[in-house]
């Protein structure tokens, strides 16, 4: 008995064995199965695609359920720990997720710095009602560059026939209160870098956070002013100027403007350790050290052009060795980003530099991809020789260049208009891709396994060659949606790819197909039925939003009708006459000798009608090609487009959390993110799904 | 064998049990916090109707305007003018012939008071108003905030459940995290009109006692201890 005990123990513990020996060398083959040329390459590495008739294929969306604020730029995973990933953002938000997508959290925000805390910007030819009266002009460039703000109250209505007008004297100025306190100019009073002030105004009159048209259209007035958040008091005094121009465009651009962020244009993860990660923004070079929590600057500039940093690149050779391309030259680092130099060659000192990269097999030769062509130098970035320029300008608009890592000899080179190799190791480019390619901007490339596999990303598609781009054919049509920023291989899963676009993050490879249970997709089906759908619950939002096509259709219509119905004046005058007459004759006597007077209290009433007869065949308010049928249309578009695109997520939840639940924390997450597209979907559409509490 | 096969059993459900166990849900504590979060902080509704109502956008407001916009033409444009004329007229004769002095008074007093109203009524817009359907433009605000609003509020609760779920153990994290929340606190506050403000006021004052019970040392630098 205790023979045959202690035999099952042994059974036991050896099979205990086998299996977590058998997940060690599962969860290692990924890695170690990496050729020397794969690790060379430590920017993009290659993509694992097999010779082999390819696996079917398809998408996972990691960010499914989490909604990621600002349009994705930049993605970067770490050689080392694979399921560490860093995503950045247009508003200079950076998402780091731990396991490999399945959940993020956003780290930290990297506000461009400035001295200025809010904005003004021209509204180009809007007139509101309160510019009958009081009206500040729009400030213009040319004076605000004398700092002198023209808020000057005139009277613009040459037509009331007042001669009476109000002014408030002269011309606010920076360190006025007024000024002061609603736009922060008093911080420029005292600027004495006109460069500084310069890029002030550029931050002024062109928002980078969108919105900025959004005071364009009627109803507002010529003085917008924008307001960062954490400021409720500021905010609620504004609005309670009713009186001021300012008011009305405010509570567009508060929410609208904001601030601006920082675009975090290029993320690179240190080899070895995850929690080191440099960041390219517009705001300068950052480099964290705490996995994102915070990110000191390392490198600026002068100007806001040197400080733009559109690449960074870690040598695979030397990881303390870097290369940072800004938007004005090329900065070395020997030293872990602890001091830069700057490559004075004439190509490369003023250049908006776009991309770089190393040669797989030769440490000295680097590639460098600017907005006007590519360069190559041979010394490490002493001297540099141009090897790729075309008169057309988006062909040197370079976007990437990669070298091939199974034949260093080819160099892929994506522009703004199509894909080119060379074959000679970086000197004569042509055309590839037999006219697939003209006219299309190519964001990134990638290779497979074998020689000659390659993968390009177009905006909305990939495509792939696997005989070094004779042939190729699309490896996968993306959705209407896509805007494809970057791509990089998925170190993590042998034959993926990560591909962030502006809105999604997604792995693109093998991926077998899901058994579903028949019992849950019934359910899924009684749930979805049980819901109103798609279009009904569409018209409902236009209705509520006053944009639904067919009553603003019907209702222009009715506007020929005007004709029926007349312009009416109607006048009434009263009137109190009262006089006297004396007359006397001094020859006669010194008292008047005839007296009259007269009273009158006439009435008079006047009744005009004008018909304009003319609008029964036709008024031009029947079409809406006019400004407000315009601001209609785009409402009736975007608001469509909001709508149809959380009922699709939701949908896509729905079947997830009937299909495949996950853990309880995804389970929880999920139900959240159902929460919050039920919440806004009922709130647009009035209250058409029964509110969904994740937390309860 | 028996015994062994049930030993194995038992081997096998005393590993298994503790994986079920978490796999089927979340703690209690964990749950209570989160029951305790979603008390205490108001709900994404409350918070989309005090943002739109902050900006004068709810859709009740806006209906009232596409309404009003639609009857404006029963109004009309009233003009109002008033007139006092007085004049005093007086006509002296002389005839030189006989002497230089005049002799014939003529005296003209009068006073006019006068009183003007107009009126003007745009009666075609009561068929047609092109501001009702410039109203409709409002729609693109009203998404605008609606969208910011619920973005802003559900970032702050899953970084929220982010602490209750995987508590920082370092008080640099837990800052950040905390820096993190209470930034988007007070981007709420300002599209609301501090409602996450007035209901964490109202959540004190109801938990005096409790408050004082769970207060902090202050000390932001002491370790963290995980409370789980």
């Amino acid at each position: 008995m205790r023979t045959e005990l202690s035999k099952l123990l042994i059974y036991v513990m050896t099979a205990s064995l086998v299996l977590l020996s058998a997940n060690a060398l599962m969860a290692q083959s990924p890695v170690d199965s990496r050729t020397r040329s794969d690790e060379n390459s430590m920017a993009l590495p290659a993509v694992h695609l097999s010779s082999v008739p390819p696996a079917p294929r398809g998408l996972e969306n990691l960010t499914t359920g989490i909604r990621l604020g600002g349009a994705h730029l930049s993605l970067a995973q770490s050689k080392s720990h694979p399921n560490i990933l860093y995503l950045g953002t247009q508003h200079g938000r950076v998402n780091v997720s731990t396991d490999g997508g399945e959940t993020w959290s956003e780290s930290m925000i990297l506000t461009s710095r400035g001295r200025f805390f809010g904005s003004i910007r021209p509204s180009g030819s809007m007139t509101g009602i309160l510019d009958r009266w009081l009206s500040p002009k729009p400030v213009s460039l040319g004076r605000l560059s004398g700092i002198r703000l023209p808020s000057r109250l005139t009277n613009l209505d040459a037509n009331s026939g007042d001669t009476l007008g109000v002014r408030t004297g002269s011309d606010l100025n920076p360190g006025d209160p007024l000024v002061g306190d609603l736009t922060g100019l008093e911080s420029a009073k005292n600027s004495s870098a006109s460069g500084t002030l310069q890029e002030l105004q550029t931050q002024l009159f062109l928002p980078v956070d969108g919105g900025g048209s959004g005071g364009g259209a009627g109803g507002g007035n010529s003085l917008a002013v924008g307001l960062r958040s954490g400021a409720p008091w500021l905010a609620y005094q504004v609005r309670r100027k009713r009186n001021w121009a300012v008011g009305i465009s405010l509570k567009q651009n508060l929410v609208l403007k904001g601030s601006s962020g920082t675009n975090i244009r290029h993320l690179d993860i240190h080899p070895t350790d995850p929690n080191i990660v440099l960041a390219a923004t517009d705001d300068g070079l950052r480099l964290s050290t705490n996995g994102g929590y915070s990110w000191p600057l390392v490198l600026s500039g002068v100007s806001s052009r040197e400080r733009q940093m559109n690449h960074v690149l870690r040598s695979s050779y030397d990881p303390n060795l870097i290369y940072v391309g800004s938007r004005r030259g090329l900065h070395i680092s020997r030293d872990g980003a602890e001091s830069f130099e700057r490559a004075t060659h004439r190509f490369v000192t003023r250049s908006d530099i776009r991309w770089i990269e190393e040669h797989t097999a030769n440490p000295n030769v680097i590639y460098v991809g600017a907005d006007w062509g590519l360069l190559r130098t041979e010394n490490g970035g002493r001297d540099f020789k141009l090897v790729h320029r075309s008169p057309w300008p988006n062909l040197s608009l370079v976007r990437q260049v990669r070298v091939e890592p199974a034949s260093p000899e080819r160099v892929w080179l994506a522009t703004a208009d199509g894909l080119l190799v060379s074959r000679d190791n970086g000197f004569k480019f042509k055309r590839v891709g037999q006219g697939f390619f003209i006219g299309k901007d190519i964001k990134r490339i990638s290779f497979g396994m074998e020689p000659g596999h390659v993968i390009i990303a177009t905006i909305r598609d990939l495509w792939e060659s696997r005989d070094a781009g004779e042939t190729w054919q699309v490896a996968y049509f993306g959705a209407i949606q896509w805007d494809v920023r970057t791509m990089i291989a998925d170190q993590s899963r042998a034959n993926s790819l990560l591909i962030a676009t502006t809105a999604e993050v997604l792995r693109f490879g093998p991926k077998a197909s899901r058994p579903i249970d028949g019992d849950d997709l019934v359910a899924y089906r009684r749930q979805i039925a049980s819901e109103p759908d798609q279009i009904s619950v569409l018209h409902k939002a236009l209705k509520r939003a006053g944009l639904f096509r067919p009553q603003l259709v019907k209702y222009r219509k009715n506007s020929r009708l005007m004709g029926l119905l007349p312009d009416l004046v109607a006048a009434f005058r009263w009137a109190d006459y009262d006089t006297d007459r004396s007359f006397s004759n001094q020859l006669y006597q010194f008292e008047p000798i005839n007296l009259r007077g007269g009273a009158s209290q006439p009435f008079m009433g006047v009744v005009f009608a004008s018909w304009n007869l003319a609008k029964l065949v036709f008024t031009s308010r029947e079409s809406i090609g006019r400004r407000i049928g315009r601001m209609n249309r785009y409402g009736e578009g975007q608001l469509t487009n909001t709508v149809i695109t959380l009922m699709q997520e939701r949908r896509r939840l729905q079947f997830d959390s009937y299909v495949s639940p996950g853990s309880p924390r995804a389970q929880l997450l999920r139900n959240l993110r159902l929460e919050e597209l039920t919440a806004h979907l009922n709130a647009l559409a009035g209250n058409v799904y029964p509110p969904v509490e994740a937390l309860k | 064998m028996n015994t062994g096969r049930l030993i194995c059993i038992i081997l096998c459900l005393g590993c298994s049990l503790p994986l079920a166990f978490a796999q089927r849900g979340l703690s209690p504590e964990v749950q209570s916090e989160l029951q305790a979060l979603r008390k205490r902080d108001p709900t994404v509704q409350e918070a989309q109707r005090a943002a739109l109502g902050f900006f004068n956008i709810d859709p009740r407001s806006v209906q009232a305007m596409r309404s009003r916009a639609s009857v404006k033409g029963l109004m009309p444009q009233v003009e109002a003018r008033y007139r006092q004329n007085r004049s005093n007229l007086g006509v002296d004769t002389r005839n030189t012939t006989i002497q230089d002095d005049p002799f014939l008074f003529d005296a003209v007093d009068g006073t006019v008071h006068e009183f003007q109203v107009g009126l003007r009524f745009n009666l075609p817009s009561l068929v047609f108003n092109s501001e009702v359907l410039d109203v409709g433009s409002l729609a693109i605000l009203q998404e605008g905030v609606l969208k910011e609003v619920t973005r802003l509020y559900y970032t702050r609760r899953r970084l929220q459940i982010d602490l209750i779920l995987n508590p920082p153990r370092d008080a640099a994290t837990q800052m950040s995290k905390q820096l993190r929340i209470d930034e988007l606190t007070s981007t709420l506050d300002a599209m609301t009109g501090e409602l996450f403000t007035r209901a964490a006021q109202r959540s004190e004052r109801r938990r005096p006692q409790n408050r004082s019970n769970n207060r902090d040392d202050g000390d932001v630098f002491r370790p963290l201890t995980p409370r789980r």
